[in-house]
């Protein structure tokens, strides 16, 4: 447990309240500088530094900016500042003077908007949420105000919110000497074990660190005991039996998410494959479904042999353009695309990666050119794969010629010229709901090392889970089944996530007006 | 919410994706303009630089079109998605390529131990997914600069911050509600 050292600063000067009472003011000079580096010696690695004329006022000050600066410049302390923050620009000010963190009460409630901007421009760990408890209740305003908010509730919210850290101080105990909550330290990290959990109020001595360890809290403010010279912050540091620092930033262990797209056939500039949305207007039109997959959670889109002929291009770019007005998420078009220039009017146009399949059988460098001109990440090969004796060929024109390749050796060869992704589609599965072709899969993934999305055969919900699991698969891929309302994107995300694969799972908005 | 009167620019160079950027802009009914050069940054109350591409490619137009003092100097929200982050530092290992050298560190190649591109959705140390698509990593001297974080072969840098001047590796105009959360929240800074 990290024991953190106070300085409450009103008008330039080191005080204490009692209880929070501005009317119950005593002074300890007027040199906070000191008392940091002081601290500094003493061990801490970390200064919990309030603002009290902010919080009183309301108001963001110069000149405490400029001591945040000076002690940011003359101590190595990680410095956390609260009191008085009520906006975005507050919060930059302060972490621009040099401090850390940003302690926030008032504004959690006042302008939880302003929070979530923050966690995005600022990054999440840039903030600690002070959650100041009278009873049960949080108290804001410098505690002169209820909130109405019960302290496990605001807890909840501060977690969903995404913030990790917290600073609950129990207001009956702060400046009274009479010893720390440690009953509701104990409650709350026993209700929110991933929440660190800064406790503060009412720290006298050694016993009580060591109760609030055992309450499991991670850190301790400790303000009023200190300036009285009661005890030393050496021993009081030195009594934690774990010396673990509150890390600084908690790093994840993520991996990326395992795919779901839908697929979208399109001729002429309509979906082909006949969908049962009844709720669409038109469910034909491939921008309104993109849009409905996107709302439902789909990672990515797939538009395939959009683009089949030439008149069929001029209709592929405006659509790229059109789904590109509507989606927030990344989408590939495929079929037709011969050169460079196509591939780059449909990027231009909006889409994220364009798929070739037949123009790179006939012309194999075009897909060098393509990771050349236009990087690897967009250049995707589509292979069609049917089984032919023991291993599988290579399917051109929409599956009725065979380019007498094989389709595992075509794969390494496109992924050594530049493509930065497959798209494998069973041939023999395709549209039969039996299942994804995993042997096919995995012997893909055994040569190439870049994604491979599986398509064709999607069935249940469990072979999706094959596809990933015995396929390697990264993404999956399909059509009628989303298109049929078989399943719902979300439903084959629940089941990868059953199946210990990682998954987006956005928040989906299912009332659409 | 209500933004400012001036709309936020997006610079129009050889190596941006800002059609997207404009398109997501706009899908978030958040106002905006192309800027092209020096004159064009006087009229926005902010600026985002996209970035696709390669670094070389990107700072040699940047310097043709005479820009690279009018960045450095820069006192509006700024914003650099991908590699419009990466130009932000020193320097490039991509192309061996010397940047903007606005923020202290520099650009390194994913270590050959993972897949290149990183690219897909991976989780950000906020909890949220966001769309990666980049084979080179940002390394800040300071790394309490580092915003967020996310883990693609040990942690690497996906968002940073110093001053006016904030990045993200990732990009928010693919990224579903995570990345408008994102774009909304630097339009509230432009003010």
């Amino acid at each position: 447990m990290q024991v953190i050292p106070a300085i409450d600063v009103l008008d330039g000067k080191v005080v204490r309240l009692r209880q929070g009472d501005f009317t119950q003011v005593t002074e300890y000079g007027d040199d906070p500088l000191s008392y940091a580096k002081n601290y500094e010696k003493a061990g801490a690695k970390r200064l919990h530094f309030v603002n009290l004329s902010g919080a009183k006022n309301a108001e963001m000050s110069k000149g405490f900016l400029a001591l945040v600066r000076r002690l940011a410049k003359e101590t190595q302390l990680e410095i956390q500042v609260g009191g008085g923050i009520r906006t975005l620009r507050d919060i930059q000010l302060i972490l621009d003077a040099g401090a850390i963190k940003t302690v926030i009460g008032t504004m959690l409630f006042k302008n939880p908007e302003a929070i979530r901007y923050a966690i995005n421009v600022f990054g999440v760990d840039s903030l600690i949420a002070a959650l100041d408890v009278q009873g049960r209740e949080v108290r804001i305003q410098g505690w002169q105000q209820g909130s109405g908010c019960d302290l496990f509730e605001a807890c909840r919210l501060t977690e969903e919110m995404g913030i990790r850290e917290i600073l609950v101080t129990d207001v009956a105990l702060d400046g009274m000497e009479q010893g720390p909550n440690v009953a509701l330290y104990a409650e709350i990290k026993s209700r929110f074990p991933s929440l660190r959990v800064i406790a503060s109020g009412g720290v006298r001595n050694t016993l009580d660190i060591q109760a609030l360890e055992q309450s499991l809290c991670d850190g301790a403010v400790i303000g009023k005991a200190l300036l009285g010279n009661n005890i030393s912050l050496k021993t009081l540091i030195e009594s934690a039996t774990t010396k673990g620092q509150i890390p600084y930033r908690e790093e994840g262990s993520s991996t990326l998410a395992i795919r779901v797209i839908p697929c979208l056939d399109v001729a002429n500039g309509r979906v082909v494959k006949g969908t049962s949305f009844v709720n669409l207007r038109d469910a034909g039109d491939p921008v309104e479904l993109a849009k409905r997959y996107c709302e439902e959670g789909a990672d990515e889109l797939v538009f395939l042999d959009i683009a089949a002929s030439a008149e069929n291009r001029e209709t592929a770019y405006a659509l790229a353009s059109r789904v590109a007005d509507v989606v927030n998420i990344p989408f590939t078009i495929g079929g037709g695309i011969r050169s460079v220039e196509d591939a780059q009017r449909i990027l231009e146009a909006g889409a994220d990666k364009v798929a070739i399949n037949s123009a790179g059988v006939k012309n194999p460098a075009l897909f060098t050119e393509m990771a050349l001109e236009l990087g690897r990440a967009n250049t995707v090969c589509a292979i069609d794969a049917k089984r032919k004796g023991s291993g599988w060929t290579v399917l051109v024109n929409g599956g009725r010629v065979d380019a007498d390749i094989d389709a595992i050796e075509w794969a390494k060869k496109v992924t050594d010229l530049g493509a930065g992704e497959l798209l494998v589609t069973s041939y023999d599965r395709d549209g039969t709901g039996d299942g994804f072709d995993t042997d096919l899969l995995s012997k893909i993934k055994n040569v190439v090392s870049t994604p491979v999305i599986a398509s064709g055969g999607a069935g249940t919900l469990s072979s999706f889970c094959d596809a990933v699991r015995l396929g390697r698969a990264d993404a999956v891929l399909a059509a009628s089944v989303f298109h049929f309302g078989t399943f719902r994107i979300r439903d084959v995300k629940l089941a990868l996530a059953a199946s210990s694969f990682p998954i987006r799972l956005p928040v989906v908005s299912n009332t659409e007006p | 919410m209500s933004f400012a009167s001036y709309p936020i620019g997006i610079l129009r160079y050889s190596s941006g994706n800002s059609g997207s950027v404009a398109k997501a802009l706009t899908r978030l009914s958040i106002p905006s303009k192309m800027v092209e050069n020096i004159d064009d940054l006087s009229s926005v109350s902010g600026l985002i630089f996209p970035g696709a591409g390669a670094a070389k490619s990107a700072m040699k137009d940047l310097q043709e079109r005479r820009l690279i003092e009018a960045l450095r100097n820069f006192q509006k929200p700024f914003l650099g998605l991908c590699l419009g982050m990466q130009l932000l530092f020193d320097s490039s290992e991509e192309g061996a390529t010397e940047c903007l050298g606005i923020i202290r560190g520099r650009v390194r190649e994913l270590p050959d131990t993972v897949i290149k591109p990183h690219m897909g959705w991976n989780k950000l140390n906020n909890g949220k997914y966001a769309y990666f698509v980049h084979s080179f990593v940002c390394e800040p001297e300071d790394k309490r600069l580092i915003t967020m974080t996310t883990c693609y072969g040990g942690n690497i840098c996906a968002g940073i911050r110093q001053k006016n001047f904030f990045g993200v590796q990732w990009h928010p105009e693919k990224s579903g509600r995570t990345g408008d959360d994102l774009l909304l929240s630097f339009a509230s800074l432009c003010k």
